[in-house]
């Protein structure tokens, strides 16, 4: 997944994991994913783990 | 007085003096239950009837001289994560609506062999996901020192039923703060064990490696004798009268006190209770923690992952069946994969080491804010998007440290709480704190208003 994912990255991870995202709904879901790849950002550019 | 104010210490005394049976304190508590859930919606299930056959056995068993401890004849509830033999456990959620298990979980038994008397499941967000939400076949709890705002979670109905006078004691389940949070805006104690203290066997996990199991009670005392009854060699009991004089307590000031979402007042109290805990002969010091937000950046990512894993199986099965929150929660995990996770668990095992060298290594407990304001009302949720309510409590699923939640004041008629962070493996230790901390203050005793036409109509 890329470091700001969109909603194909999204659609795709979902559709190999067999698991189905409605249009409705993926705005959400998108703004939740996108948190997380900050959290991730976030953990990389520390110097926590240098 | 009714019986269901009596403190676990009180009613055992009287159960064995023989001027209390455990079914006329069963009675109280149901009556209790009767006349102010309804408000408070903590109970998801009420096991009345179960609970006056075994407290009917309690009498019994205290009139014959079988005595198996503090809880013996003590009401209690359990979140409803976890397992009960043929009674409903929901985990909060339509899929699980129906769900009757075969078996008790581990800390089921614990307590039935405690001689403990379940009264009934409490409320928790759906499988401890996230809340409130409103689409849920089950209300959302409400905060009983006001009823328009939350309780927080996920082990809401817990601390609600504390909090009302439903329960003198509760079982909660804490994978971010959903023992603590709650804990801290009802205004009574949570404490989270150290990971694995207490069995998760037979409890719906949300994050394996994070989750833990404990009580939320009314006071310190009542948390340490539940404690003792589901943990394994606690004996927090025993030592809550040892006194602080000379106990090194570190006080994370500055982690809370610069963040800009942090309420005046809770600062304010914070810097009070590290003011008690110093009259009380402890030496506070100021220290500085690593950066919250790599706890929150890590924690998270693991949740997420472990969550996904949890649930794939039933989002791709009956997936239309969750709430939006939980389900829309779920699927932001899609994103992660097997090397952000990694990640993540290297910089959590990096920020562990680093507190128990840089804390544990010079001080015998740490003292640090719970949440970061009062309980939000429930006007700020709309049951589709998530809401961060900002709190310090996720560092310490990660750490793995036993945590004691107190309450330390009020803002606005709301509570307010503050987190006592031990060694791993010493709940006595903070357990002892806690104690210090109730004899000196008032906060333990303080209780939610009432209403004269619901509450005190006779029993």
């Amino acid at each position: 997944m890329p470091d700001t994912p969109s909603s194909a990255d999204l659609a795709e991870a979902a559709r190999k994991q067999r698991i189905a995202i409605a249009p409705a709904e993926l705005p959400a879901v998108l703004a939740g994913a996108r948190w997380l790849a900050g959290c991730l950002a976030l953990l990389r550019k520390s110097d926590l783990l240098r | 007085m009714s019986a269901a104010d009596y403190s676990i210490g009180t009613a055992g005394a009287r159960l064995r003096d023989g001027t209390l049976t455990a079914v006329a304190l069963v009675e109280a508590h149901l009556e209790r239950i009767r006349t102010r859930d309804p408000r408070y919606h903590a109970f998801v299930t009420v096991t009345a009837e179960r609970a006056l056959e075994d407290a009917a056995r309690a009498d019994q068993e205290l009139g014959e001289g079988v005595d198996r401890g503090p809880l013996h004849g003590i009401p209690i509830g359990l979140k409803d994560l976890i397992d009960t033999a043929d009674i409903r456990t929901t985990s909060g959620s339509r899929l699980f609506a129906a769900h009757v298990p075969a078996r008790d979980a581990a800390v089921a038994e614990r307590l039935r062999a405690a001689g403990a008397v379940l009264v009934g499941k409490l409320m928790t967000y759906e499988f401890a996901l996230v809340g409130p939400s409103f689409d849920l076949p089950f209300p959302a709890s409400r905060n009983p020192w006001n009823t328009e705002h939350i309780t927080g979670g996920s082990s809401s109905g817990s601390a609600a039923a504390v909090a009302g006078g439903l329960l003198r004691t509760s079982i909660g389940t804490d994978t971010g703060g959903s023992i603590r949070s709650p804990a801290s805006y009802c205004g009574v104690v949570g404490l989270k064990p150290t990971y694995d203290r207490v069995s998760r066997d037979g409890i719906f996990p949300l994050s394996p490696s994070l989750d833990h199991v404990g009580p939320i009670s009314a006071s310190v005392a009542e948390a340490a004798l539940t404690l003792d009854a589901i943990g394994e060699g606690c004996n927090a009991a025993a030592r809550l009268a040892e006194g602080i004089e000379g106990r090194r307590i570190a006080y994370a000031r500055a982690w809370f006190a610069n963040d800009p979402a942090t309420s005046p007042a809770v600062i304010a109290a914070m810097d009070g209770a590290a003011s008690a805990l110093s009259l009380q002969g402890a030496r506070i010091e100021e220290v500085s923690l690593p950066d919250y937000h790599l706890f929150e950046a890590a924690g998270a990512v693991i949740i997420q992952a472990e969550a996904l894993a949890v649930h794939a199986e039933l989002l791709r099965s009956r997936g239309d069946e969750y709430g939006v929150l939980a389900r829309r929660n779920l699927l932001s995990g899609l994103s992660l994969g097997a090397d952000d996770v990694a990640l993540a668990r290297r910089a959590a095992d990096e920020l562990a080491r680093r507190i128990e060298a840089e804390i544990f290594g010079r001080f015998d407990a740490l003292v640090t804010v719970n949440t970061l304001t009062p309980a939000l009302p429930f006007s700020a949720f709309d049951g589709e998007t998530s809401v961060w309510t900002h709190m310090r409590t996720l560092p310490f699923n990660l750490t793995r440290n036993p945590v004691l939640a107190l309450p330390i004041g009020f803002a606005a008629g709301l509570p307010l709480g503050m987190q006592v962070v031990g060694r791993l493996g010493d709940e006595a230790g903070i357990c002892a704190i806690g104690q210090a901390f109730e004899n000196a203050t008032d906060h333990a005793v303080q209780r939610p208003p009432l209403r004269s036409d619901i509450d005190l109509q006779p029993a």
